[in-house]
Protein backbone atom coordinates (compact mmCIF):
# COMPACT_ATOMS: atom_id res chain seq x y z
CA UNK A 1 0.00 0.00 0.00
CA UNK A 2 2.82 2.36 1.03
CA UNK A 3 4.21 1.77 -2.54
CA UNK A 4 1.08 2.29 -4.24
CA UNK A 5 0.71 5.73 -2.18
CA UNK A 6 4.26 6.93 -3.13
CA UNK A 7 4.53 6.11 -6.97
CA UNK A 8 0.41 5.38 -7.79
CA UNK A 9 1.97 1.90 -9.10
CA UNK A 10 0.03 -1.26 -8.64
CA UNK A 11 2.07 -3.94 -7.63
CA UNK A 12 3.20 -6.68 -10.34
CA UNK A 13 2.45 -10.51 -10.33
CA UNK A 14 6.16 -10.71 -8.43
CA UNK A 15 5.69 -8.72 -5.42
CA UNK A 16 1.71 -10.12 -5.06
CA UNK A 17 3.18 -13.71 -4.17
CA UNK A 18 2.49 -17.76 -4.48
CA UNK A 19 -1.68 -16.43 -4.06
CA UNK A 20 -2.33 -13.04 -5.57
CA UNK A 21 -6.02 -13.03 -4.85
CA UNK A 22 -5.78 -13.22 -0.85
CA UNK A 23 -2.90 -10.47 -1.73
CA UNK A 24 -4.95 -8.18 -3.47
CA UNK A 25 -8.22 -8.63 -0.55
CA UNK A 26 -5.65 -7.48 2.02
CA UNK A 27 -4.50 -4.76 0.15
CA UNK A 28 -8.61 -3.52 -0.92
CA UNK A 29 -9.06 -4.21 3.14
CA UNK A 30 -5.66 -1.54 3.51
CA UNK A 31 -7.08 0.39 0.71
CA UNK A 32 -10.78 0.77 2.17
CA UNK A 33 -9.19 1.64 5.51
CA UNK A 34 -7.39 4.84 4.32
CA UNK A 35 -9.98 5.51 1.93
CA UNK A 36 -7.26 5.42 -1.25
CA UNK A 37 -10.65 4.79 -3.65
CA UNK A 38 -8.39 4.75 -6.75
CA UNK A 39 -6.05 2.09 -5.34
CA UNK A 40 -9.39 -0.25 -4.59
CA UNK A 41 -10.64 0.27 -7.78
CA UNK A 42 -7.39 -1.83 -9.10
CA UNK A 43 -8.01 -4.05 -6.36
CA UNK A 44 -11.49 -4.25 -7.95
CA UNK A 45 -10.30 -4.71 -11.64
CA UNK A 46 -7.74 -7.62 -10.35
CA UNK A 47 -10.00 -9.37 -8.61
CA UNK A 48 -12.57 -9.43 -11.15
CA UNK A 49 -9.76 -10.68 -14.03
CA UNK A 50 -9.25 -13.76 -11.98
CA UNK A 51 -12.67 -14.06 -10.92
CA UNK A 52 -13.62 -17.89 -11.24
CA UNK A 53 -16.66 -19.96 -10.01
CA UNK A 54 -13.84 -20.89 -7.58
CA UNK A 55 -13.49 -17.80 -6.13
CA UNK A 56 -16.46 -15.04 -6.72
CA UNK A 57 -18.14 -16.09 -3.24
CA UNK A 58 -14.51 -14.74 -1.22
CA UNK A 59 -14.47 -12.24 -3.75
CA UNK A 60 -18.38 -11.09 -3.14
CA UNK A 61 -17.89 -11.19 0.45
CA UNK A 62 -14.75 -8.95 0.14
CA UNK A 63 -16.67 -6.59 -2.17
CA UNK A 64 -19.19 -6.12 0.44
CA UNK A 65 -17.10 -6.14 3.44
CA UNK A 66 -15.06 -3.04 2.22
CA UNK A 67 -17.85 -1.47 0.01
CA UNK A 68 -16.77 -2.33 -3.57
CA UNK A 69 -19.54 -1.35 -5.58
CA UNK A 70 -18.09 -1.82 -8.52
CA UNK A 71 -16.76 -5.58 -8.08
CA UNK A 72 -20.00 -6.24 -6.12
CA UNK A 73 -21.95 -5.56 -9.12
CA UNK A 74 -19.69 -7.30 -11.49
CA UNK A 75 -20.11 -10.26 -8.99
CA UNK A 76 -23.54 -10.64 -8.92
CA UNK A 77 -23.97 -10.34 -12.81
CA UNK A 78 -21.14 -13.87 -12.75
CA UNK A 79 -23.67 -15.16 -10.25
CA UNK A 80 -26.70 -14.52 -12.17
CA UNK A 81 -25.13 -16.45 -15.20
CA UNK A 82 -26.88 -20.15 -14.67
CA UNK A 83 -24.05 -21.86 -15.41
CA UNK A 84 -21.87 -20.13 -12.90
CA UNK A 85 -24.40 -19.61 -10.10
CA UNK A 86 -25.18 -23.58 -9.96
CA UNK A 87 -21.01 -24.75 -9.42
CA UNK A 88 -20.04 -21.53 -6.84
CA UNK A 89 -23.08 -22.03 -4.70
CA UNK A 90 -21.47 -25.21 -4.02
CA UNK A 91 -18.10 -23.20 -2.92
CA UNK A 92 -16.66 -22.64 0.83
CA UNK A 93 -16.57 -19.21 -0.57
CA UNK A 94 -20.41 -19.07 -0.59
CA UNK A 95 -21.21 -20.68 2.21
CA UNK A 96 -19.07 -18.01 4.21
CA UNK A 97 -20.40 -15.03 2.16
CA UNK A 98 -24.33 -16.06 3.26
CA UNK A 99 -23.00 -16.56 6.74
CA UNK A 100 -21.66 -13.14 7.00
CA UNK A 101 -23.90 -11.32 4.70
CA UNK A 102 -27.11 -12.90 4.44
CA UNK A 103 -28.43 -9.71 2.93
CA UNK A 104 -26.54 -10.36 -0.05
CA UNK A 105 -28.97 -13.48 -0.62
CA UNK A 106 -31.96 -10.99 -0.72
CA UNK A 107 -29.91 -9.04 -3.95
CA UNK A 108 -29.12 -12.47 -5.90
CA UNK A 109 -32.92 -12.91 -5.49
CA UNK A 110 -34.00 -10.28 -6.91
CA UNK A 111 -31.63 -10.80 -9.80
CA UNK A 112 -33.30 -13.24 -12.58
CA UNK A 113 -31.10 -16.43 -13.38
CA UNK A 114 -29.89 -16.12 -17.17
CA UNK B 1 15.79 11.46 -33.72
CA UNK B 2 16.99 15.21 -32.28
CA UNK B 3 13.86 17.60 -30.93
CA UNK B 4 10.48 16.46 -30.01
CA UNK B 5 9.55 12.97 -29.90
CA UNK B 6 6.27 12.04 -32.15
CA UNK B 7 2.69 13.12 -30.79
CA UNK B 8 -0.63 12.24 -32.14
CA UNK B 9 -3.81 13.63 -31.56
CA UNK B 10 -7.31 12.85 -32.61
CA UNK B 11 -9.63 16.06 -32.82
CA UNK B 12 -13.74 15.22 -33.80
CA UNK B 13 -15.14 17.78 -36.30
CA UNK B 14 -18.88 18.07 -35.78
CA UNK B 15 -20.16 19.40 -39.18
CA UNK B 16 -23.66 20.87 -39.37
CA UNK B 17 -24.26 19.94 -42.75
CA UNK B 18 -27.79 20.92 -42.83
CA UNK B 19 -26.70 24.64 -41.62
CA UNK B 20 -24.75 24.97 -44.82
CA UNK B 21 -27.24 24.20 -47.25
CA UNK B 22 -27.09 27.04 -49.12
CA UNK B 23 -23.15 27.89 -48.79
CA UNK B 24 -22.22 25.84 -51.46
CA UNK B 25 -18.79 26.18 -52.35
CA UNK B 26 -17.42 27.83 -49.04
CA UNK B 27 -15.66 26.73 -46.39
CA UNK B 28 -16.11 25.89 -42.91
CA UNK B 29 -13.62 25.72 -40.21
CA UNK B 30 -13.38 23.78 -36.61
CA UNK B 31 -11.98 25.20 -33.73
CA UNK B 32 -8.46 25.35 -33.49
CA UNK B 33 -6.86 22.23 -31.93
CA UNK B 34 -3.11 21.26 -30.39
CA UNK B 35 -1.29 18.50 -31.19
CA UNK B 36 2.73 18.36 -31.18
CA UNK B 37 2.83 21.97 -29.62
CA UNK B 38 1.08 23.62 -32.29
CA UNK B 39 -2.44 25.07 -33.45
CA UNK B 40 -4.46 23.19 -35.88
CA UNK B 41 -7.63 23.66 -37.72
CA UNK B 42 -9.76 21.11 -39.90
CA UNK B 43 -10.87 23.51 -42.82
CA UNK B 44 -14.49 21.82 -44.58
CA UNK B 45 -15.95 22.15 -47.84
CA UNK B 46 -19.18 20.24 -47.04
CA UNK B 47 -20.84 21.18 -50.82
CA UNK B 48 -18.36 21.23 -53.09
CA UNK B 49 -14.80 23.87 -53.77
CA UNK B 50 -15.65 25.42 -57.17
CA UNK B 51 -18.72 25.82 -59.18
CA UNK B 52 -17.58 23.09 -61.87
CA UNK B 53 -17.89 20.70 -58.62
CA UNK B 54 -21.36 19.32 -59.63
CA UNK B 55 -21.08 16.10 -57.12
CA UNK B 56 -21.01 18.75 -53.98
CA UNK B 57 -17.92 16.76 -52.77
CA UNK B 58 -17.21 17.11 -48.97
CA UNK B 59 -13.05 18.44 -49.09
CA UNK B 60 -11.64 18.30 -46.02
CA UNK B 61 -8.27 19.54 -45.10
CA UNK B 62 -5.48 19.82 -42.72
CA UNK B 63 -4.11 23.51 -41.87
CA UNK B 64 -1.21 24.40 -39.66
CA UNK B 65 -2.37 27.75 -37.81
CA UNK B 66 0.90 28.17 -35.88
CA UNK B 67 3.66 29.68 -37.16
CA UNK B 68 6.89 27.27 -36.97
CA UNK B 69 9.65 28.92 -34.95
CA UNK B 70 11.98 27.81 -37.90
CA UNK B 71 11.03 26.18 -40.97
CA UNK B 72 8.03 24.14 -41.05
CA UNK B 73 6.64 20.90 -39.14
CA UNK B 74 6.51 17.36 -40.60
CA UNK B 75 3.22 15.51 -39.65
CA UNK B 76 1.07 12.91 -41.10
CA UNK B 77 -2.99 13.52 -41.65
CA UNK B 78 -5.55 11.03 -41.69
CA UNK B 79 -9.19 11.41 -41.32
CA UNK B 80 -12.13 9.32 -41.72
CA UNK B 81 -15.92 9.75 -41.59
CA UNK B 82 -18.62 8.26 -39.19
CA UNK B 83 -21.26 6.34 -40.38
CA UNK B 84 -24.96 6.93 -39.00
CA UNK B 85 -24.05 4.48 -36.34
CA UNK B 86 -21.27 6.32 -34.92
CA UNK B 87 -18.82 3.60 -36.41
CA UNK B 88 -15.64 4.53 -38.32
CA UNK B 89 -15.64 4.15 -41.83
CA UNK B 90 -13.10 3.75 -44.36
CA UNK B 91 -15.37 4.76 -47.36
CA UNK B 92 -13.26 8.70 -47.14
CA UNK B 93 -10.54 7.55 -45.10
CA UNK B 94 -7.00 8.31 -46.54
CA UNK B 95 -3.66 9.21 -44.43
CA UNK B 96 -1.13 11.20 -46.53
CA UNK B 97 2.59 10.46 -46.13
CA UNK B 98 4.95 12.61 -44.31
CA UNK B 99 3.96 16.36 -45.62
CA UNK B 100 6.03 19.45 -44.57
CA UNK B 101 3.71 21.96 -43.13
CA UNK B 102 4.42 25.72 -43.17
CA UNK B 103 2.47 28.92 -42.08
CA UNK B 104 -0.96 28.42 -43.14
CA UNK B 105 0.05 24.78 -44.97
CA UNK B 106 -2.42 22.61 -45.60
CA UNK B 107 -2.90 18.62 -47.03
CA UNK B 108 -6.14 17.47 -48.41
CA UNK B 109 -7.88 14.74 -47.94
CA UNK B 110 -10.22 12.17 -50.44
CA UNK B 111 -13.73 13.31 -51.10
CA UNK B 112 -17.20 12.12 -51.03
CA UNK B 113 -20.12 13.21 -53.06
CA UNK B 114 -23.48 15.15 -51.30
CA UNK B 115 -25.56 11.63 -52.17
CA UNK B 116 -23.23 9.37 -50.53
CA UNK B 117 -22.76 11.66 -47.75
CA UNK B 118 -26.44 11.87 -46.76
CA UNK B 119 -27.18 8.50 -47.08
CA UNK B 120 -24.04 7.09 -45.34
CA UNK B 121 -22.84 9.70 -42.70
CA UNK B 122 -25.47 11.97 -42.17
CA UNK B 123 -27.13 11.67 -38.75
CA UNK B 124 -29.50 14.44 -36.86
CA UNK B 125 -28.00 17.20 -39.70
CA UNK B 126 -24.27 16.28 -38.56
CA UNK B 127 -21.38 14.79 -40.01
CA UNK B 128 -18.97 13.45 -37.55
CA UNK B 129 -15.59 13.95 -39.21
CA UNK B 130 -12.31 12.34 -37.13
CA UNK B 131 -8.94 14.04 -38.31
CA UNK B 132 -5.48 12.20 -36.88
CA UNK B 133 -2.51 14.48 -36.91
CA UNK B 134 0.84 12.87 -35.79
CA UNK B 135 3.37 15.15 -35.48
CA UNK B 136 6.41 13.37 -36.41
CA UNK B 137 9.39 15.83 -36.03
CA UNK B 138 9.90 18.48 -34.76
CA UNK B 139 13.25 20.24 -34.15
CA UNK B 140 13.07 23.71 -33.52
CA UNK B 141 11.34 22.53 -29.95
CA UNK B 142 13.56 21.98 -27.07
CA UNK B 143 12.99 18.64 -25.94
CA UNK B 144 11.90 17.84 -21.80
CA UNK B 145 12.60 14.27 -20.29
CA UNK B 146 9.11 11.67 -19.61
CA UNK B 147 8.33 12.21 -16.27
CA UNK B 148 10.48 10.76 -13.49
CA UNK B 149 8.66 12.00 -10.51
CA UNK B 150 7.27 8.16 -9.71
CA UNK B 151 11.03 7.54 -9.46
CA UNK B 152 11.80 9.96 -6.96
CA UNK B 153 9.16 9.24 -4.93
CA UNK B 154 9.66 5.09 -4.85
CA UNK B 155 13.40 6.43 -4.27
CA UNK B 156 12.33 8.34 -0.77
CA UNK B 157 10.11 5.22 0.18
CA UNK B 158 12.93 2.74 -0.25
CA UNK B 159 15.96 4.98 1.26
CA UNK B 160 13.24 6.67 3.99
CA UNK B 161 15.07 9.54 4.09
CA UNK B 162 13.81 12.49 6.71
CA UNK B 163 10.61 9.20 7.26
CA UNK B 164 8.86 10.78 10.40
CA UNK B 165 6.09 7.74 11.32
CA UNK B 166 6.88 4.26 11.06
CA UNK B 167 3.82 1.19 10.39
CA UNK B 168 4.80 -1.80 12.12
CA UNK B 169 3.36 -5.07 10.13
CA UNK B 170 4.38 -8.32 12.20
CA UNK B 171 7.94 -8.20 12.58
CA UNK B 172 8.73 -5.80 9.93
CA UNK B 173 9.14 -2.22 10.14
CA UNK B 174 8.49 0.40 7.52
CA UNK B 175 9.44 3.97 7.77
CA UNK B 176 7.47 6.91 5.92
CA UNK B 177 6.31 10.25 5.59
CA UNK B 178 3.32 12.03 7.13
CA UNK B 179 3.25 14.67 4.91
CA UNK B 180 2.75 11.93 2.01
CA UNK B 181 0.75 10.38 3.46
CA UNK B 182 -1.68 12.87 4.22
CA UNK B 183 -1.77 14.52 0.81
CA UNK B 184 -2.79 10.78 -0.50
CA UNK B 185 -5.43 9.94 2.11
CA UNK B 186 -8.00 11.43 3.93
CA UNK B 187 -8.11 9.09 6.54
CA UNK B 188 -4.12 9.31 7.26
CA UNK B 189 -4.54 13.19 7.01
CA UNK B 190 -6.74 13.39 9.68
CA UNK B 191 -4.66 10.98 11.80
CA UNK B 192 -0.95 12.15 11.25
CA UNK B 193 -2.10 16.19 10.72
CA UNK B 194 -5.51 17.21 12.15
CA UNK B 195 -6.67 18.63 15.19
CA UNK B 196 -7.61 15.29 16.67
CA UNK B 197 -4.47 13.83 15.64
CA UNK B 198 -1.67 13.32 18.42
CA UNK B 199 0.93 15.39 17.21
CA UNK B 200 3.60 12.82 18.71
CA UNK B 201 2.21 9.87 16.98
CA UNK B 202 5.00 8.10 15.24
CA UNK B 203 4.47 4.45 15.26
CA UNK B 204 1.81 3.05 13.63
CA UNK B 205 0.39 -0.62 14.32
CA UNK B 206 -0.57 -2.37 11.44
CA UNK B 207 -2.05 -5.51 11.60
CA UNK B 208 -2.57 -6.83 8.36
Amino acid sequence: MLRFMYTDTFPGDAELGGCPSEMIRHLLAAADRYALDRLKLFCAQKLWDIVSVETVGATLACAEMYNCSELKIKCIDFFALEKNFRQAVLTDGFVQLVQQFPSIIAELRERPVA
Amino acid sequence: MQGRPIDFRFHEFRLDYEQNKRDVFKAVYSDPFSAGGHMWKIKCYPRGMTSSDSHRNLYVFVQLESQPRLSSVSAIFDVFLMDKDGKPTSTFHRMTGVHLFRKQGWVNSRYLAQADLTEYHVKDGYIRILCGIMVVNDDSSIPVPPSNIVEHLGNLLDIADGADVSFIVGNETFHAHRALLAARSPVFRAELLGSMAEATIDVIHHLT
